[in-house]
């Protein structure tokens, strides 16, 4: 056995022991103003504030004129009551796209993502 | 490659228990024993207008069918297409006695029944995955008893074939990767081949680190003379959101095989072999990527389609697992959240490694491969409609001529501080042109005497044939050089180089003191040239080279480069010659047609120190048939040349 891997179950080998990684405590709900927030970041039709409401990936180049298109679907307003924690910084919640992608419904569930403090959007999904 | 038993062979791989059998080391040329039954009929359809193609498939693949129905569909009568089944055996690796040996008793079948129609004999392969890998061990007699040669198969393209191996042969492959890869392919598969050795060998490698002991060595270069186009499937996936592209992911793979590997056959040649940059071995090489986009929402409905583990690994792409997979991807590493990108875009994307062999996309550029070839070899029939050229792409000089001049020794002649030195050649226009010195020690007894160059003294070779009288010109030597080296001559040799190979120089002049002669490395002429040396039988000083033959239905147009030596007669507009039916080296028979020679134009110049030598004649000769075979002579009535067979 050996302890630096089983230190937690095996009797006796506490001692030197490597500790359990810390779990980050839970987000706070999603909030009315964060949620106003976010419609408006996404009906603003600028890069900047598509960047503040969704969590994009360092470095990567997005399509310039990916927030003017998305703008053109708003706005989106998210239904709070819907708002479920699927984990310790992953959330869902719905939204209702006013015009949403050509064949596709008006309800969207979005996944969010608590990253450095607030919740952002990582995808979005018909319902 | 049809991963038909990639669960059970990826399990092996896995867990490390390599359990192949590790027989055949060392590579033994074997031959087909074993029924071609499964594949196409060798005699199918078989017209000398119709070029035969031959598909070969992958590991654990099945024939080509898909790709032949939409190859034909694409050109029609133009083609006939063949597919070659080792289905049973195709989880073994490519050079398994039931492979490679098979393929190339294959090819040869093929070839044969299309020659006995009419046709030249020749045929394209085209192959999918390890099927290009098959082909490779089956053009070399270290392998093959009879392999495939580059006159029968002079095009050969590849669709996603892992040069450098895949990454998904390694170990780091998780069991949800492979339950995940194994669902993908759910369908696909036929019953479990024998053996797992292909498994093992498709190992990522580079050509500096062998391949397991069982895969006898690194698959060896196609025969000299055959073009390879490699298509490399290469999928990026866009990154939607409310069906709005966000941003690209490219993966560099197809999936199974990168980019770099299906792209990587001039760095993937057999143990102790330097990588090639160009020209590698004689073969010429495109790569042409077959690229594809696919979303991340036709990801997620193709996951959610096959269900099971592929969705809970799918899904979360799109999540929170886009910033570690840049990073991953950026660094080159293939761990399992890039993995997820692969094996989710195996079945959606259109140019992955299981659905490229039917792209729209990669077909067209098959048939854009097999095109040009065909317009530039037509099957019109009887020989007519095809045109053959010299063609020499390139010169590399001599590695080791830094400087302006090469310090080395040329000649190493006559007197005891005599010496001379050879500078960088370069070529241009047909032509190679070695600078040089001659430098006299300054002996009273022999200050002034030119003892330079002299047609007599220099010998140019390439690949074993030497061109003894072949300089055609040289620049009159300057004479200079304060005493006591009174002696110094500079000029420049020009040589007429019209065929592939390593040019050396030597000077072998008879009348100076004994000395051996001493090969001085000029530079290598890279290329697929048609152009023979044949020497003249009576006149030796003459070397002839055929440099391109044009047929049309009714005519056969002959060009041809006639270098002189000394002294010689020099062929003339209005010679008369002479074609021949071929039937053999030895038996001219069949005096097929008679023409006239016209002197294209002429290169050279007569000089003191080679008088007529060195002189280049372009003769074209258009006969008013078109058939096969050339005996040259002239209107004398004096024999010329050996026979030439024309291609």
């Amino acid at each position: 056995v050996v302890c630096g891997l089983a230190a937690v179950t095996v009797a006796g080998c506490t001692h030197g022991a490597t500790p359990a990684p810390a779990t980050p405590p839970p987000a706070p709900p999603l909030g009315a103003a964060r949620a106003t927030a976010l419609s408006s970041e996404l009906s603003a039709g600028s890069p900047a504030a598509l960047a503040s409401a969704l969590a994009i990936p360092d470095g990567v180049a997005v399509n310039p004129s990916a927030a003017a298109q998305i703008a053109a679907e708003a706005p989106i307003e998210f239904d709070l009551s819907t708002f479920h924690q699927t984990g310790a910084t992953t959330a869902t919640v719905a939204g209702h796209v006013a015009h949403p992608p050509a064949g596709t419904g008006s309800t969207w569930t979005f996944k969010l993502q608590y990253v450095s403090g607030t919740w952002k959007i990582v995808d979005a999904e018909p319902a | 490659m049809r991963l038909r038993a990639w669960f059970a062979a990826l399990a092996l791989v896995v867990s490390g228990a390599l359990i192949a059998a590790p027989a055949n080391a060392a590579a033994s040329a074997a031959a087909c024993t074993r029924s071609l039954s499964g594949s196409s009929a060798p005699i199918e359809g078989q017209a000398a207008s119709a070029r035969p193609v031959v598909l070969v498939h992958g590991w654990t693949g099945a024939p080509m069918t898909g790709t032949a129905t939409a190859l034909k569909q694409k050109l029609g009568s133009a083609i006939n297409t063949f597919t070659f089944d080792y289905s049973t055996w195709s989880s073994d690796w490519a050079s398994n006695a039931n492979i490679a040996p098979c393929l190339a008793s294959y090819v040869h079948s093929v070839s044969d029944a299309y020659a006995k129609v009419g046709g030249d004999g020749r045929v394209i392969l085209v192959a999918h995955s390890m099927g290009g890998i098959a082909i490779r061990y089956a053009s070399s007699s270290a392998y093959v008893v009879n392999p495939i040669t580059a006159a029968q198969a002079p095009l050969v393209v590849t669709l996603d074939t892992p040069y450098l191996g895949s990454p998904w042969s390694g170990s780091q492959i998780t069991p949800d990767l492979k339950e995940a890869l194994g669902a993908v392919f759910q369908g696909r598969s036929t019953p479990n081949p024998f053996g797992t050795d292909g498994g093992a060998c498709l190992h990522e490698h580079q050509q500096t680190t062998p391949l397991p002991s069982q895969c006898q060595g690194l698959p060896p270069y196609l025969a000299d003379g055959t073009t390879l186009d490699e298509l490399a499937g290469d999928i990026t996936v866009d990154r939607t959101f409310l069906g709005v592209d966000l941003y690209s992911v490219n993966l560099n793979s197809d999936g199974i095989v990168t980019t770099t590997s299906s792209t990587g056959y001039r760095d993937s040649g057999p143990d102790n072999v330097a990588p090639v940059v160009s020209g590698n071995q004689g073969t010429t090489v495109h790569a042409q990527p077959v690229p594809c986009t696919v979303t991340t929402g036709q990801l997620k409905s193709f996951a959610n389609t096959v269900g099971g583990v592929l969705t809970s690994l799918v899904n979360p792409i799109t999540d929170a697992t886009d910033a570690e997979a840049f990073r991953e991807l950026n660094g080159g590493h293939f761990l399992p959240v890039v993995a997820a990108y692969d094996v989710a875009a195996l079945g959606a994307a259109s140019c992955s490694h299981i659905n490229i062999p039917v792209s729209a996309d990669a077909i067209s550029q098959v048939a854009t491969d097999i095109t040009t070839y065909l317009q530039a070899h037509p099957t019109t029939g009887s020989g007519a409609g095809h045109q053959y050229s010299a063609q020499i792409t390139g010169f590399t000089p001599a590695a080791d001529r830094t400087g302006t001049w090469h310090q080395e020794s040329w000649d190493k002649k006559s007197t005891a501080d005599d010496s001379s030195t050879v500078g960088i050649a370069t070529y241009a226009d047909n032509e190679l042109t070695i600078p040089y010195t001659v430098h006299h020690s300054g002996d009273a007894g022999l200050s002034g005497v030119t003892r330079g160059t002299s047609s007599a003294c220099v010998e140019v070779q390439a690949s074993g044939v030497t061109f003894a009288e072949v300089p055609m010109a040289a620049s009159p030597p300057v004479i200079g050089g304060p005493w006591p080296y009174p002696d110094n001559y500079s000029g420049s040799i020009t040589v007429a180089a019209f065929i592939p190979g390593i040019y050396t120089l030597v000077w072998s002049c008879a009348d100076v003191a004994s000395w051996s002669p001493e090969p001085v490395p000029v530079g290598t002429l890279a290329g697929t040239s048609i152009a023979d040396p044949v020497h003249d039988e009576m006149y030796a000083n003459w070397i002839w080279y055929v440099m391109s033959v044009d047929y049309t239905s009714s005519t056969t147009t002959v060009s041809v480069a006639a270098i002189s030596g000394n002294g010689v007669v020099t062929p003339e507009a209005g010679d008369t010659w002479y074609l021949y039916q071929w039937s053999s080296p030895d038996a001219p028979s069949n005096l097929v047609a008679t023409a006239t020679a016209k002197v294209a134009k002429t290169k050279g110049q007569s000089n003191t120190l080679f008088g007529e030598a060195g002189q280049i004649y372009y003769l074209t000769v258009t006969f008013p048939v078109a058939t096969h075979g050339l005996h040259f002579y002239d209107d004398e009535g004096e024999f010329f040349s050996e026979w030439v067979q024309l291609p």
